[in-house]
């Protein structure tokens, strides 16, 4: 009974023998996932092989690769033994594909690192200049990508400038040269760069998954498109690019406006601005002639009626002047046609006596008595005589 | 004189003439100023119409201009 010891004491035995063995510490331990569940970015793997089988865990799986149920993996850690509960876990900080997925899994590692660095972030990418006057094409001379490329842009645009930095696009150092050429395009001062190769197997897309390829995509100066094979494949220049591209082609159809449609639409915006402006003045050229019409008409009858008034006030003071003035002459005839009928030289004249008795004058027969003595006026002299008789007229 | 004042004289002249029992001096007197105050008044009544001739001239030639016809 020399050797009972508690439980505490037996596991903390074993976790000090295995923390005591280097060679646990670093291991590299091949062998299929034969479940795996991800629990708050934990991944809690159990991996196997035909014989045997480990608990493992990796934390924060977002810096490394997932894998599948079923793949057959390489997992680098160290093993922990937990004294709570007496078991054992393979603690993994990287997972990687073993065997042929390999060169996608680096791709992959290498994406999820500089897109934790932040050089794919959307908010980084600039948009692609609308009407641009000069372009850059890096990409090789030989082949059908550049022909393709001037071609579209030849076909929608015959003023825009492009240049052409010849590059190699495959083999060991064209990174080197991608580099270059991208070094020459941001110093062309250009509106818009394109980073351009066609379609080929994996290993021939190599330099565009290169580290420093992509790091400098990343800090162009210029906006750049990256078109690099065909539809379905994807290169990380794609991802660092300001616009992923699906064909070289249709990279060419980003960069380049479309000349004539815009010619056409300047064309058409000035006619219709010229077509406002008409319609705007001849709107106004008709309200102020109807404007100035009424100012004219109601001008005009002002006058007309004013001219009428005047005219009729002046007819009709000249009528009533007239009239005043003929009146006037009228009773001035009348008074001097009396005067004259009663002028008593003319009576005198015409052999007619006036008689005066006691020097008054003696109109009626009848006021003369006989032994009366009268003076009888006429025009040559005067008589003086007495009444010796007077003879009445029988009264009619 | 004034010409109602001078026509109002005249016709008073007019109707003492005319009463019968007016001696002839007197009345040789009143045709004598009766001629007087229709000369006056005549005077009057014809320098009125040569005025109202003057001024009738002037307001014809006044009187004639027309309202524009086209202002525009």
């Amino acid at each position: 009974m020399n050797n009972v010891i508690t439980v505490s004491q037996l596991n903390t035995y074993i976790k000090n023998i295995i923390n005591a063995e280097e060679l646990l510490r670093y291991i590299v331990a091949c062998g299929e996932v034969f479940s795996i569940s991800i629990v708050s970015g934990n991944a809690f793997i159990t991996l196997a092989d035909k014989d045997a089988q480990i608990s493992c865990v990796c934390f924060d799986v977002s810096k490394t690769y997932i894998p599948k149920k079923g793949d057959k993996i390489l997992i680098t850690g160290g093993l922990s033994y937990y004294v709570k509960s007496g078991k054992m876990t393979f603690i993994g900080h990287k997972i990687e594909l073993a065997g042929q997925g390999s060169l996608l899994q680096k791709f992959d590692e290498l994406k999820k690192k500089l897109q934790a660095e932040g050089l794919f972030d959307e908010k980084r990418k600039r948009k692609i200049k609308p009407y641009a006057k000069k372009i850059a094409v890096v990409t090789s001379l030989t082949g059908a990508v550049i022909r393709d490329i001037v071609r579209t842009v030849r076909l929608k645009n015959p003023v825009i400038d492009i240049n052409i930095i010849d590059t190699r696009v495959q083999g060991d150092t064209a990174y080197a040269d991608i580099i270059r050429g991208l070094d020459i395009a941001d110093e062309l001062k250009v509106d818009t760069v394109i980073l351009a190769r066609g379609g080929g197997a994996l290993e021939d897309l190599l330099p565009f998954f290169d580290e420093r390829v992509v790091r400098r995509v990343a800090s162009m100066q210029t906006p750049t498109i990256s078109a690099v094979g065909h539809e379905t494949d994807f290169s990380l220049t794609d991802f660092a690019a300001d616009l992923r591209a699906a064909t070289p082609t249709a990279a060419a159809e980003a960069a380049a406006y479309n000349y004539y449609e815009l010619i056409e639409n300047i064309a058409s915006i000035l006619a219709k601005i010229d077509n406002d402006c008409k319609r705007v003045f001849e709107g106004k050229q008709q309200k102020y002639r109807l404007f100035a019409e009424s100012i004219v008409h109601k001008s005009k009858n002002f006058i007309d009626k004013n001219v009428a008034q005047v005219r009729n006030i002046a007819a009709q003071s000249y009528f009533n002047i007239s009239n005043k003035l003929t009146l006037n002459t009228h009773i001035l005839d009348k008074l001097t046609d009396k005067l004259n009928a009663d002028n008593p030289i003319n009576l005198i004249k015409k052999g007619l006596f006036k008689i005066e008795r006691d020097g008054k004058a003696a109109t009626t027969v009848k006021d003369i008595k006989v032994g009366d003595s009268i003076s009888i006026f006429s025009y040559e002299g005067k008589l003086y005589a007495k009444v010796e008789k007077v003879e009445l007229k029988k009264e009619q | 004189m004034k010409f109602e004042e001078a026509l109002n004289a005249l016709q008073s002249v007019a109707n003492e003439l005319e009463s019968a029992d007016t001696t002839l001096d007197k009345s040789l007197e009143l045709y004598q100023k009766g001629v007087e105050l229709a000369k006056l008044c005549m005077d009057e009544l014809n320098e009125a119409k040569g005025k109202i001739a003057v001024i009738k001239k002037e307001m014809d030639k006044i009187t004639e201009i027309d309202a524009p016809e086209d202002l525009k």
